[in-house]
């Protein structure tokens, strides 16, 4: 009598289970979302149109799509529908942008990204959907970026790409230009040589030739200027950074830069000047590198060199600056994107995140689009360089950056026009999951309604 | 002088100058356009006091608006300039525009006589960068290292020298916060100049109250300097307006503590926590300077931890305290000033109209009206969007370009 009570209570959890567990698939796994201006990025903007989303992906996107009964609709009329940002270059969700130590090729950003951080809060809430982590610009190879989206509760749900690019930086992070660039020939040297063994069919020691490097390292060429240098790698060694010197660490860092000198692996390269460009484009050349240039506010002087190139770089965070020529002291107010556009050079910006700005908008790309917009960018060409351009940079251009029919459902519901300074993100949308609600958004409502606490 | 007509079509607009559809002013200086009489045609003309979005028409010359209206008969020469929108010069109330050669005093903690307008440079870039944003007048502010930290000035943004100056020996700066702290340690040498007072906030409290105290005792303050005695009697009795330099909502009660025992009411500069202590704020009469916007876009703390809020500009409409928003980069303080929350008439007044009533000029600067100063902006759209450019700045009646660099 109990045995079969039993086995009929169980039975009716198993059924309330599972229907509940049916209707959350069908609630996750098909979503319409109707009423809302679409802009789709590739091709014109719909005045009223309905995106259908089935288990993460846009099925369907149109002004006369028919809803099936059993999607969970989400009402956007008078909204505006976009795809979310995408950002293509920043260090901000890593708990510190660089390692002390400068030549890191063997290390992974995934390591240190942290889901819960403030950051991603804070991509949600603007509107940032994928983005590139790259270590910082204070280094000399900084280790490799990987493509995550911003929203999951393990790093390993959140990437798109764990090999996404290495950090080449030709900013001195210690000593001077010179040094920079000749530790990193002769790493990118190294790099080469053990290439060049395998394809004769060598078998390549990796210890003997660590060693040997290690010994080469003494050379007069590779000596930095003075002592400067040296102290500074005592100041390094008394803060313990990561040593790099074991065999593992430097087969993994060699393995990252064969990979790069054969153009499976992308190289982020900051230039921080017009002249770390030249240097850039010149190491490019010798060591067959694939690069995204990621451009100091000053390397607008090399916009012609870069335009001979035809890709697209990620410029400074700072837009608009001014400068006074040191000889002639005249001043010159510089507006960085439409020198570019002028030069016919595409690109794609960074926003600067915590700590100093130099206006108050730069933290925002719906704010840096707008700028370039003020001078001169056509809006359509501004929103594809928050959006599709910069996806493509990354190279998840056939995943997100647009609303295409195939295309990962990243979406961002807006209140009104995109560049409009009184717009807000209404609701962040990934992988066809809302991430973001502004009405559920505490910090925004204290941030809006200021009170004492 | 021309004879103006409003309101009626014109039926004879002679025009023997050129007109300028859209000027592309370079040079650095203003172009000589061969008068200085405008008739400035606006698709929009934005003053919080007087004409809002509507289209309409500005005669200036002799530096002044001389006539507003929708059609405007001119008689005589005069540069015609068309225009998408058109709002009053911006007033920047806590600026250090100009201030050369170190802004503040290390070796002495009260020099409340050393006057800001005796070291603006007035060749400074920062004048060119002030025009390209639209400031046509700004109060020079002496950095808060020191606690008595000198005199304001007040000037325009261009135009000779002489003709700039609104106020050379303005408000006096008293530092109610941690600033003066932070260049002097405790643990330096006996002699240096480091080694002095306050190396804490009691301190910086101390040193205003102490120094008041023995004026108004007949003393005289530190070393018996009669110019820093006879500045703070001037405070004391009134002749000297007094501006407190304090972001947190402690710093704020101190100002105006000292203010209540001293019988002076000093203008709130900073204001980040102004909103915790809003009623008691508001009791007590004091108006604020906001400065905190200019940080508050991404960071969630800023000086001395302050917990910034976006619109605290917002409540202090509502509680009817008389604020204006001050600091760097003007326009975008109220586009974002707009974007959380104040109505756009609101926003634009918050860097025009309100910063000239608490600096005392509204007379003069701060609107579009009859016979205030002819110190406008143009721009190419709406003034608090961020797509809208400034295509030009005018202050006194000439005309700046939106690109001030000599190319």
């Amino acid at each position: 009598m109990t045995n079969h009570l039993m086995k009929y209570i169980a039975a009716i959890v198993a059924l309330l289970s599972l229907s509940t567990s049916h209707a959350l698939l069908h609630a996750d796994g098909l979503l319409a979302i109707q009423g809302a201006k679409i802009i789709p990025i590739v091709g014109d903007p719909i005045a009223v149109g309905t995106i259908l989303i089935r288990d993460g992906k846009i099925e369907a996107v149109g002004k006369d799509i028919a809803i099936p009964g059993e999607a969970k609709v989400i009402d956007a009329t008078g909204k505006v529908i976009m795809p979310g940002f995408v950002d293509a270059h920043n260090a901000a969700a890593m708990t510190s942008a660089n390692e002390r130590n400068e030549f890191v090729p063997f290390l992974s950003v995934v390591d240190s990204i942290d889901p819960v951080s403030p950051y991603f809060e804070e991509c949600r809430r603007n509107g940032i959907t994928s983005a590139a982590v790259v270590p910082g610009n204070s280094t000399l190879i900084g280790g490799q970026a990987a493509v995550i989206k911003t929203a999951g509760q393990y790093v390993n749900d959140m990437l798109l790409k764990r090999e996404a690019g290495l950090k080449i930086s030709l900013r001195p992070a210690s000593g001077n230009r010179m040094s920079q660039l000749s530790r990193l020939r002769k790493e990118l040297d190294k790099a080469k040589r053990a290439l060049e063994k395998e394809a004769k069919g060598e078998k390549l020691d990796t210890s003997a030739e660590i060693k040997k490097e290690g010994e080469d390292a003494s050379k007069p060429a590779d000596k930095p200027e003075g002592g400067t240098e040296e102290t500074k790698e005592e100041g390094n060694a008394d803060r313990q950074p990561v040593s790099g010197s074991d065999a593992a660490s430097q087969a993994a860092g060699l393995e990252a830069l064969k990979k790069a000198i054969q153009g499976e692996q992308s190289v982020y390269i900051y230039c921080e000047n017009g002249m770390d460009v030249t240097a850039a484009i010149q190491l490019v050349a010798d060591y067959s590198l694939k690069p995204i240039f990621v451009l100091g506010p000053s390397c607008y002087k090399a916009a012609e060199l870069l335009a001979k190139r035809n890709e697209t770089v990620i410029l400074d965070p700072s837009l608009v600056y001014w400068e006074t020529n040191p000889r002639t002291r005249e001043d010159k107010k510089v507006i960085v994107p439409q020198i570019f556009r002028a030069a016919k050079v595409p690109f794609v910006f960074q926003t600067e995140g915590f700590g100093a700005r130099t206006s108050l908008g730069s933290s925002f790309f719906w704010y840096q689009a707008a700028t370039a917009v003020k001078y001169g960018m056509p809006e359509k060409e501004a929103l594809e360089a928050i959006t599709l351009l910069p996806a493509k940079r990354i190279g998840i251009g056939h995943l997100v950056g647009s609303i295409e029919v195939g295309k990962d459902a990243d979406l961002l519901v807006l209140t009104g026009e995109p560049l409009d300074i009184s717009t807000w993100v209404d609701q962040t949308i990934i992988d066809g999951k809302v991430v973001y609600e502004r009405s559920k958004d505490e910090k925004i409502k204290r941030l809006l309604a200021p009170v004492a606490e | 002088m021309p004879k103006t007509v409003s309101n009626s079509l014109s039926t004879a607009i002679i025009l023997s100058a050129l007109i300028i559809l859209s000027p592309r002013i370079g040079g650095g200086q203003e172009k000589d356009l061969g008068n200085d009489r405008f008739l400035i045609r606006a698709k929009h003309i934005y003053s919080a006091n007087g004409t809002w979005g509507d289209k309409g028409e500005v005669l200036v010359y002799g530096g002044k608006i001389k006539f507003i209206g929708d059609a405007i008969d001119v008689s005589s020469p005069i540069t015609i300039l068309e225009v998408d929108s058109l709002m009053p010069g911006i007033v920047d109330a806590y600026s250090s525009v100009g201030l050369s050669g170190g802004t503040s005093e290390v070796s002495r903690e009260i020099t409340p006589e050393f006057d800001s307008y005796s070291a603006i440079d007035w060749s400074s870039r920062d004048f060119l960068e002030a025009i390209a944003m639209g400031i046509t007048t700004a109060q020079v502010i002496p950095a808060t290292e020191s606690v008595f930290s000198g005199l304001a000035c007040i000037v325009k943004t261009a135009g000779e020298p002489t003709e700039r100056t609104i106020t050379s020996s303005g408000s006096a700066v008293i530092a109610v916060c941690s600033d003066p702290t932070s260049r002097n340690r405790a643990r330096s040498r006996p002699d240096g100049i480091y080694m002095r007072q306050p190396t804490n906030r009691m301190g910086v409290v101390w040193i205003v109250r102490s120094s008041l105290a023995r004026i108004r005792s007949g003393g005289t303050v530190d070393g018996a300097d009669p110019m820093s005695t006879a500045l703070l009697k001037e405070i004391l009795n009134g002749k000297k307006k007094a501006i407190a330099v304090s972001r947190t909502d402690f710093d704020i009660r101190s100002a105006l503590d000292v203010g209540d025992e001293f019988g002076f009411n000093p203008t709130i500069y900073g204001g980040d926590e102004v909103y915790r202590i809003l009623d008691e704020f508001k009791k007590r009469d004091g108006q604020v300077v906001y400065t905190a916007l200019a940080r508050a876009a991404a960071t969630s703390r800023g000086n001395e931890g302050t917990a910034l809020r976006w619109n605290v500009p917002g409540r202090l409409i509502e509680a009817d305290v008389p604020f204006c928003l001050a600091g760097d980069a003007l326009l975008d303080q109220a586009r974002f000033a707009f974007r959380f929350g104040l109505t756009p008439k609101q926003a634009i007044a918050a860097i025009t109209s309100r910063p000239a009533e608490i600096l005392g000029l509204s007379d003069r600067i701060g609107s579009i009206a009859i016979e205030k100063d002819a110190d406008l902006v143009a721009l190419n759209g709406d003034p608090l969007q961020p797509t809208s450019s400034i295509s030009w700045t005018m202050v006194g009646g000439k005309i700046y370009g939106n690109d001030m660099s000599k190319q």
